[in-house]
């Protein structure tokens, strides 16, 4: 008998709202070298939030293993972005007078650089992610990722674009087949025609937008172009809708990749919807800002107050005494804040807006989008798994420290 | 007992979840706490008892406070079987267990530290040779050997970036220009780089309609002069003073140099800071610091080069002295935060280096500028109003 297995999830928003924002402050406080800690704090929170069949998710890397493989990592592109961007620069100024040269030849190399790292860290999550005592892992194959992705886009840039759902199969597929839980081989199910569908709406939008830019930089040859200034809107909507279509592609080639997924005898079956993920989104950010703004504000009035106990001549401002400060306000009178002061409040202003920002994100918009794939999650044939074994710890040495370097997957 | 089923006796204890760290195969156990024998024991109903010790009895780490609804839910595993896990709904075992086992957040001892200390040793070690000796190397090379064309590319860019970056919303700073000014200006510039090596097309001399104290030399020989230096000078071989010293600037390629070095140093600060809130704020203020102190040599070699071609072009090199001593006066040696990364030396040295300069020097004491061109350079911007010109042009 088939045990179809559902995913509980168990989070709530205050726990993590109070973990994110002290470790973000920390974070700011030692100019950002917290950030390895406060990543494997935040993870081990979302995957214990995640229990398929009951069973909590175990997040077990160690922040001061992410800390020396960025270290690691910092030495070796250290050299290289110094040196690299350097001649960069130099050649393209040198043979251009120009400077996008530069930046389409650094896209070139960081491109591959990119998916090598972000194969390295996913890696890494992998090798530290348990369920029920039993480790995940993924093959090493960064390198031979990075290539293959190279491949991938050259022939989806071949084809306008046309080949781009195959990427993402093809992609995901490579990454899937070499995923394990335990001693079990993943496997990647389906075709790459069965993502094609949904990505239709979007490349037209895409080829139409494309072909209308053109037409209008032949007429612009033709100095007619101000005729065809009537198509800009028409190209902003296009975008725009294509922007939408490609988003629910996103969510419906998640879908349809996990539901063709298997381990064994074990099946998953996701029912995410892309109107709850676009709800989500739209709802959270809209909060997100909100809250942002309002404990800024609110900062902003204590930080006033505090202001106006020392300098009285900044009472007339009241609960903006700070703000004012910090865009540079004249006030008459003479016994203000020098300039040490005002600089330290703008920066602190600044600091905590970001901050704020990057809190509210994580727990209203990331945290129910988690919430949301994970409750749609089911395992099939629960039954499988007394014969799938343990597998032998992956150092995956240097963790992500590449990819940290390359500011990939910032937030968990 | 290999069936368990409705006719065979229930274990003593209360049955939770275990997974024994071998297989994803979930377990039925009975679990009870032993005091006297200082024993969990687990009852598995389809393989021998697992007995953990109190004492090697641990939480998860990261799960030591996890629910399950409004249920407290833990999960356990032991030092000597770190990959099996128990568990724990049962709210009265779970109180036992928290209450006997006394090393429940206890984690293993911290390994590799010296390690770790090393590295960081080592990459603190690499990044500053990277930055202080490798960057600065390389640009140095790549400066002397950028072709002209490219490094007057290089100097618009930049100039362009500044007029923006100075400039108010979609304004940007206006260039002056009035007739009579130029001509002036073009006066001071000839006699200067007649006294230098440079042919008059290496230099492109602007005023800017700021009210800034201050002048700078962009790649490629463009030297810029805010109107507020202009305006704060009492001479004009103040004026010739400030512009000697920035054609110093030029002769030793310093613009070109400390762009290249800003793009690489910045490139690798960006890396260590990472992108977190405020990383990009520190890395400006850091960026700036480092690039200050490189400059400190650069500008004394440019003034001791406004020493030398400053009376050839009949003009004292101490004309730069009562100038800053003005300003000294005015602002202080230390202006608060803005002069700790300000990227002069001391304006008391530069006052005390330009009087020793000027002991040795006999020329005329004829100003640079006629009295009539000296108030045509002073009235150069104001024909000049904000928001006339795109950058574009």
């Amino acid at each position: 008998m088939a045990q179809l297995l559902r995913t509980e999830f168990e989070g709530r928003i205050w726990p993590l709202l109070k973990l994110s924002l002290w470790t973000s402050a920390l974070t700011v406080l030692t100019l950002g070298f917290y950030r390895f800690w406060m990543k494997t704090r935040l993870r081990r929170h979302f995957w214990s939030a995640v229990r398929p069949a009951g069973t909590p998710l175990e997040y077990v890397g160690k922040g001061v293993e992410k800390f020396a493989g960025f270290l690691i990592a910092l030495v070796i592109l250290a050299f290289l972005i110094g040196i690299v961007a350097l001649v960069l620069v130099y050649a393209s100024f040198a043979i251009f007078n120009e400077e996008y040269e530069a930046y389409i030849v650094a896209a070139l190399i960081a491109l591959p650089l990119i998916y090598f790292a972000a194969y390295r860290a996913k890696r890494y999550v992998y090798a530290r992610t348990r369920w029920r005592g039993i480790r995940f892992g993924l093959e090493p194959a960064a390198a031979k990722y990075a290539l293959h992705a190279m491949g991938h886009l050259f022939l989806t840039l071949v084809t306008l674009g046309l080949l781009w759902p195959r990427m993402t199969f093809k992609l995901e597929k490579f990454r899937t087949d070499r995923t394990f839980f335990g001693d079990q081989r993943m496997h990647q199910g389906g075709k790459w025609t069965g993502l094609l569908k949904s990505f239709l709406p979007t490349l037209i939008c895409v080829w139409v937008s494309a072909a209308l830019v053109g037409y209008m930089l032949l007429r612009e040859i033709a100095n007619s172009w101000y005729d065809e200034l009537a198509l800009l809107p028409l190209i902003i909507l296009l975008v725009c809708v294509g922007l939408f279509f490609y988003t629910r592609y996103r969510i419906v080639a998640v879908r349809y990749l996990a539901n063709h997924k298997s381990a064994g005898g074990v099946g998953i079956i996701s029912t995410l919807s892309f109107p709850r993920v676009l709800w989500i989104t739209l709802a959270g950010y809209t909060f997100t800002n909100l809250l942002t703004v309002l404990s800024a504000f609110v900062l902003g009035a204590i930080l006033s107050g505090l202001l106006i106990l020392f300098y009285p001549a900044l009472t007339d401002l009241g609960i903006f005494a700070a703000a004012g400060l910090s865009d540079g306000l004249d006030v008459a009178g003479s016994d203000l804040p020098s300039a040490e002061v005002t600089l330290f409040i703008s920066i602190f202003l600044y600091m905590a807006t970001l901050l704020f920002f990057s809190v509210f994100r994580q727990t209203f918009v990331l945290f129910p989008i988690w919430r949301h794939y994970a409750s749609t999650l089911s395992l099939t044939g629960g039954e499988h798994f007394a014969h799938i074994r343990q597998r032998e710890r992956d150092e995956a040495g240097q963790a992500e420290g590449m990819a940290e370097a390359f500011d990939l997957g910032a937030a968990i | 007992m290999s069936v368990s089923g409705p006719w065979t006796a229930q274990p003593e204890g209360v049955p939770c979840d275990f997974h024994d760290g071998m297989t994803a195969e979930r377990h039925e156990v009975f679990a009870r706490v032993q005091v006297a024998e200082n024993e969990l024991i687990l009852t598995r109903a389809d393989a021998e008892d697992v007995r953990w010790r109190l004492e090697d009895l641990r939480y998860v780490e990261g799960q030591s406070r996890l629910r399950s609804g409004k249920q407290p839910f833990g999960v356990f595993t032991a030092t000597r079987a770190p990959l099996a896990r128990l568990y724990v709904t049962d709210r009265d075992l779970l109180q036992h267990l928290t209450s006997k086992a006394w090393k429940l957040t206890e984690r293993p001892p911290v390994s590799g530290r010296s390690r770790l200390l090393a590295l960081v040793a080592g990459a603190v070690v690499s990044i500053a040779l990277i930055i202080f000796l490798l960057i600065p190397v390389v640009s140095d090379q790549l400066a002397r050997l950028l072709p002209f064309e490219g490094e007057r590319a290089l100097g618009d860019k930049t100039y362009e970036q500044i007029r923006t970056s100075f400039g108010e919303g979609f304004w940007v700073v206006p260039e002056c220009g009035a007739p009579e000014g130029q001509i002036a200006l073009e006066q001071m510039a000839e006699k200067l780089l007649a006294a230098s090596d440079l042919e008059p097309d290496d230099v492109t001399l602007t005023v800017l309609d700021l009210e800034m104290i201050n002048a700078f030399a962009l790649p490629g020989g463009r030297i810029v002069v805010m109107n507020g230096l202009i305006d704060a000078a009492e001479s004009p071989d103040e004026v010739a003073a400030v512009i000697a010293h920035e054609i110093g600037h030029v002769v030793h390629r310093d613009p070109t140099r400390h762009a290249l070095r800003s793009v690489g140093t910045f490139g690798v600060l960006s890396l260590v800071f990472g992108d977190f809130s405020g990383g990009m704020l520190v890395l400006m203020g850091v960026n700036q610091l480092v690039n200050a102190q490189y400059s400190q040599s650069a500008e004394s070699a440019a003034d001791a080069f406004a020493h030398d071609i400053l009376p050839e072009a009949g003009v004292s090199p101490g004309a730069m002295a009562p100038f800053f001593a003005r300003l000294k006066e005015a602002f202080g040696d230390v202006d608060g935060m803005a002069s700790h990364l300000a990227s002069h030396p001391k304006l008391g040295d530069r006052v005390d280096r330009a009087e020793a300069a000027a002991l040795g020097y006999d020329g005329p004491s004829v100003p640079i500028l006629t009295d009539a061109a000296w108030a045509d350079l002073r009235e150069i911007c104001d024909d000049s109003w904000w928001g006339a010109e795109d950058v574009a042009d």
